[in-house]
């Protein structure tokens, strides 16, 4: 078939509205082949100025149209060497002046194939494409070019590819976007990149991985929005884990960044960054919400010297009793802790983890079997082990009465090794300050960093401000205890999410461990237990092979020098690692099962607000009284269930018939909170003064 | 039987002609693996080989040769600029022989390049492309083939000349290579008529108010408007043996003064000849290249301000040619152009010889 029948054939493949953008070249050095062709760029039209790596473009065969991804620009001339050009200025005045003739200049873009559609639907061509025109690709192609029509799966948006010609109306009419000086300017074509969400959460395939350097690869800002993504998209319950390892990073992921203008202007006027219109059209151009999530956990240990403790009792209480001001987070503005839970571990917990909790040269068979002991006498608590030592101390201070010697042992274990156990033992109180807990710990009602997940929960644990032994700690546990959970089919949902950061730190190349074993078992089973990797890091030379190979979606932000000629990224050309040396923030080349050749694309701001912003807007120490607290919280609920939400009036009139003290209206809005179920014949004001009187609290009580 | 047929290629063409031969039973040969006359005949001459008139020379400028500097700028109330290029190629095969007759195929494309000026980037003119075709046939008298061949080409459409001009030399029996040599002048013929096609589409599509066109070789009229001719090499020289002493010491960035060549019937255009690069070292005619220009440029002024022009187009150099000295950037862009365009032109003709070649045997 010839050309012009075949532009005819696959119109929806090409923007014939921009038109013919170069040609194919073919020669007997650089010949097409099936994965690789070049083109010459046209000088005109405009469009074909604009034609740059990353751009999708469709041209043909015999009989087939083949959409490639440009790589690699260069521009010939006809000179044999460069001293030929400074012969043709010697003797010139001026080199800034042009010479009679500009010499002749194109632009050849290598092109790799991602994928052909032949005439017929039964032919799968891999005939490299003719000398002939160059299309840029429509929507329609790039969605075939990316694997779209192999999916078994949803259609989960993560990215949004951008090419060099117009966005266009229904009409055809090109689309002008106004600037921030007023000005209007063209929109470009963005068309959505998807994941296939069988490859993505599972079961075919499964986990992510994110690779960038800390702070110009945004890769948590990505995941974040993927996240986000599969919570909208994904037809299956699905929840997340992640872990706060930075400030307020991950604090207010409920605060929407995407408000109304006069919101937004308020906000703005605090300093903090808002989106674009571009943001907006982005989320728009991928059938997306840009909602925060909705229903964010966060849990947190208490502050080195602030857990709890009961000296008269074995147990400690912490539903309806904890005090948020004493969790080591900065999610404490008062009327801000409602999805603010603790995190409170007694001994034996502890003592799970002993490779975690004691230095390695301590950890020889016989403190093991000292441990071992510990938890066959039944020693939960701190206190317990307190007690349990005294009573050891007893026995190995009391001399024998026949031979007036002390024992050296107790049940066999040496006095040497016991003193040394207890050494460490209770050193562990300072070693995980905050954490550890001298009782038993009761947490009753309250959710649990390693329970259950409810639908589309994020739930992210705030180790921010902890010592090294927490984080390694809180980490470790929860993800392995999530792990065994989803081993034993109880996680609530059918498929959650582990975002785990700093993955050359967890599992590490080459490394042993805990963590790493976990992370290893999850990348290689997990996708059949409904856990899905989401890992990141900077340095992807330095992760465990099989957690990074297990990946079947891969994301690339700007990488360093040092990193980028590791072995890792030799499957990229050389041209898309020179581009990962410099891609700009918002950018990321993607790689996933479903597309042969890796592609660069743009995402929006997240839903939420940036960590800090939030928290210079909603974490500062404003002191509502306890109606204005009360009203507040109501009222978000009521918005949430979409029912009517109380007035300030009826809020005061009850309270006042209650007088009630802060401390008794934050544990009622806690419990009311806690046990309100959306979806429930009450509205939560219904649901407040119903509790609120069964309850009997306050001066009426 | 006429087979014309008026959407065939040169190659179809010349397939179909083959075919006719073949059926025929005349003993035509078929040489497709010759090489082409381009190469065996590549001549001595310069390109003013074909120029006509007598040596007899009137010198404009005075009663002799001078030389004289190019003038550093253009004068102040000047609008000339140089815009178009106007150059030729052709392919010149052996397609065979039959008899005493050499038969050869000429393709010749000639056309008008510009160079934009708001980018100064080079694009072929539409419309101003002239590709020609033409079968040779060089005969030894009486030969009992002639006719045959000449009706078998000429019934497919293609245009046939013949090579009987006795001047191009003395032809005895079995002199073939005197037969082959008689090609030549027909394709210079051929050559000729093809570009003043393209000039001739250069000139009824402007007034000359756009810009002047420079043209690879010489003016065949002196009366063209606003287009001057490159000499690049000589054969001839029409000078005293002072003036031609003078021209060879003349150094870079100088033209010699104007002089005009009488022929019968007229003049042929006001010509000087020009230093384009430094010869220090080199042959005395490194560099030295000869304009062509029409008869009503007819005062010192106009040469001055062509030869600034010409001289302005010295750089940058056709470093990929080795006639750079003397070639303008602009027209060595122009032939890259056109044998992209010859090339084509010639699609199929070597594989329509070769096809016969098997056919017969």
């Amino acid at each position: 078939m010839d050309a012009p029948s075949l532009v005819t054939h696959f119109d929806t493949l090409i923007d014939t509205f921009t038109g013919p953008i170069g040609r194919v070249v073919t020669s007997e050095k650089n010949p097409a082949a099936a994965h690789e062709f070049s083109f010459w760029a046209a000088d005109s039209p405009a469009a074909a100025l604009a034609l740059d790596i990353g751009h999708i473009v469709v041209a043909f065969s015999e009989e087939a149209a083949v959409i490639g991804i440009l790589d690699e620009p260069q521009r010939y001339g006809d000179l044999k060497t460069f001293l030929d050009d400074y012969f043709d200025y010697q003797g010139e005045d001026d080199i800034g002046t042009a010479l009679a003739s500009t010499r002749p200049e194109i632009l050849v873009f290598t092109c790799r194939v991602l994928a052909s559609r032949h005439l017929r639907d039964d032919v799968r061509s891999r005939r490299p494409p003719r000398s002939g025109p160059v299309y840029y690709a429509t929507p329609d192609a790039i969605r075939l070019a990316l694997g779209k029509e192999g999916y078994s799966g949803t259609a989960i948006p993560v990215l949004l590819h951008r090419n060099g010609n117009a966005a266009r109306d229904a009409d055809g009419e090109e689309i002008f976007e106004k600037t921030d000086d007023g000005m209007s300017r063209l929109v470009f074509q963005h068309t959505p990149v998807d994941v296939d969400s069988d490859y993505l959460l599972g079961p075919e395939a499964g986990h992510a991985n994110w690779t960038g350097q800390s702070g110009l690869a945004t890769k948590t800002s990505h995941a974040l929005f993927v996240i986000s993504s599969v919570f909208q998209k994904s037809p299956h319950s699905v929840a997340a884990l992640m872990f706060n390892v930075k400030g307020p990073d991950l604090l207010w992921l409920d605060k929407a960044a995407y408000v109304s203008p006069e919101a937004a202007d308020a906000l703005a006027g605090r300093g903090v960054k808002m989106p674009t219109p571009l943001d907006r059209l982005m989320y728009e151009k991928m059938a997306m919400s840009p909602a925060p999530f909705a229903d964010l956990r966060i849990f947190a240990p208490y502050k080195p010297g602030g857990e709890p403790h009961n000296e008269h009792g074995d147990q400690i209480n912490l539903d309806g009793l904890f005090d948020h001001a004493a969790l080591n987070t900065l999610r404490t503005a008062r009327h801000e802790t409602d999805c603010v839970y603790p995190i409170l571990w007694n001994l034996q917990e502890v003592l799970r983890y002993p490779y975690r909790v004691f230095e390695g040269g301590d950890l020889d068979d016989k403190f093991f079997g000292f441990l071992s002991e510990l938890r066959e006498q039944n020693v939960q608590t701190v206190k317990g082990f307190e007690a349990k030592m005294r009573e050891i101390m007893d026995y190995l201070n009391t001399e024998d009465d026949e031979t007036g010697k002390k024992p050296q042992t107790w049940n066999d274990h040496h006095r040497f090794t016991i003193l040394k156990a207890n050494n460490r033992i209770r050193n562990l109180t300072n070693k995980c300050g905050g954490l550890l807990a001298r009782n038993l710990v009761n947490y009753g009602e309250l959710p649990r960093c390693d329970g259950t997940f409810a639908d589309r929960e994020l739930r992210v644990v705030d180790i921010a401000n902890c010592n090294t032994t927490v984080q390694e700690l809180l980490v470790s546990a929860t993800i392995q205890r999530i792990w065994e959970r989803a081993e034993r089919s109880e996680l609530g949902v059918e498929k959650v999410i582990i975002f785990v950061d700093e993955l050359n730190k967890y599992a590490p190349g080459g490394g042993r461990g805990g963590l790493r074993d976990t992370l290893v078992d999850i990348a290689a089973r997990g996708r059949h237990l409904n856990v899905v990797l989401f890992g990141a890091e900077q340095f992807r030379s330095k992760v465990d092979d099989e957690v990074v190979g297990n990946a079947a979606t891969s994301f690339y932000g700007r990488i360093g020098d040092e990193e980028i000629i590791s072995p890792s990224y030799r499957a990229l050309t050389e041209s898309t690692r020179a581009e990962l040396l410099r891609v700009p923030k918002g950018t990321l080349l993607m790689r996933h099962a479903h597309i042969p050749v890796p592609v660069f694309g743009v995402f929006p701001r997240p839903p939420a607000l940036a960590g800090s912003d939030a928290q210079k807007v909603y974490g500062a120490s404003v002191h509502f009284g306890p109606e204005e607290s009360v009203y507040r919280v109501l009222r978000d609920m009521s918005r949430h269930a979409d029912v009517r939400e109380p007035t300030m009036a009826e809020v005061k009139s009850v309270l006042g018939e209650h007088d009630l003290t802060s401390a008794q209206c934050d544990e009622l809005m806690q419990r009311v909170r806690r046990t309100y179920r959306s979806g429930s014949r009450m509205t939560p004001w219904q649901y407040f003064c119903n509790t609120i009187s069964k309850n009997r609290i306050g001066k009426t009580g | 039987m006429s087979v014309q047929n008026n959407t065939l290629t040169l190659g179809g063409r010349l397939t179909t002609a083959l075919a006719s031969l073949q059926a025929s039973g005349l003993p035509f040969v078929a040489t497709p693996a010759a090489v082409r006359l381009e190469h065996d005949l590549v001549s001595f001459d310069g390109d003013d080989a074909r120029e006509r008139g007598g040596p007899s020379i009137t010198h404009l400028e005075g009663a002799h040769l001078s030389i004289i500097p190019i003038i550093p700028a253009l004068p102040a109330d000047t609008t000339w600029r140089v815009r178009y290029f106007l150059d030729g190629v052709q392919r010149t095969l052996p397609i065979g022989w039959c008899g005493m007759n050499a038969l050869a195929l000429v393709v010749v494309v000639a056309g008008v390049i510009e160079r934009r000026p708001q980018d100064g980037v080079f694009r072929s003119v539409p419309g101003m492309t002239h590709i020609a075709s033409s079968i040779i046939i060089a005969s030894a008298a009486n030969d009992t083939h002639t006719d045959d061949l000449y009706d078998a080409f000429t019934r497919t459409g293609l245009d046939v000349q013949t090579a009987d001009n006795p001047t191009t030399g003395s032809l005895h029996d079995g002199d073939f290579i005197a037969l082959q040599s008689r090609i030549r002048p027909v394709v210079s013929t051929v050559r000729e008529a093809c570009e003043y096609e393209a000039l001739k589409a250069w000139i009824e599509r402007t007034d000359g108010s756009e810009g002047w066109l420079v043209m690879d070789g010489s003016l065949s009229r002196a009366d063209i408007g606003n287009a001057m001719g490159l000499i690049k090499r000589h054969s001839r020289f029409d000078l005293t043996n002072t003036e031609m002493t003078d021209l060879l010491h003349m150094p870079v960035g100088h033209r010699s003064s104007a002089f005009q060549r009488a022929v019968s019937g007229g003049l042929r255009p006001i010509t000087w000849y020009l230093r384009l690069h430094e010869a220090t070292g080199a042959d005395p005619l490194f560099g030295l290249a000869r304009i062509e220009a029409p008869s009503q440029t007819a005062n010192p002024r106009d040469y001055d301000t062509l030869s600034h022009l010409i001289f302005a187009e010295r750089t940058p150099r056709a470093t990929n040619d080795d006639r750079w000295p003397t070639l303008l950037y602009p027209i060595h862009i122009a032939e890259r152009i056109l044998k992209v365009k010859l090339e084509r032109a010639l699609l199929g003709v070597p594989a329509a010889l070769r096809r016969y070649l098997r056919e017969v045997a």
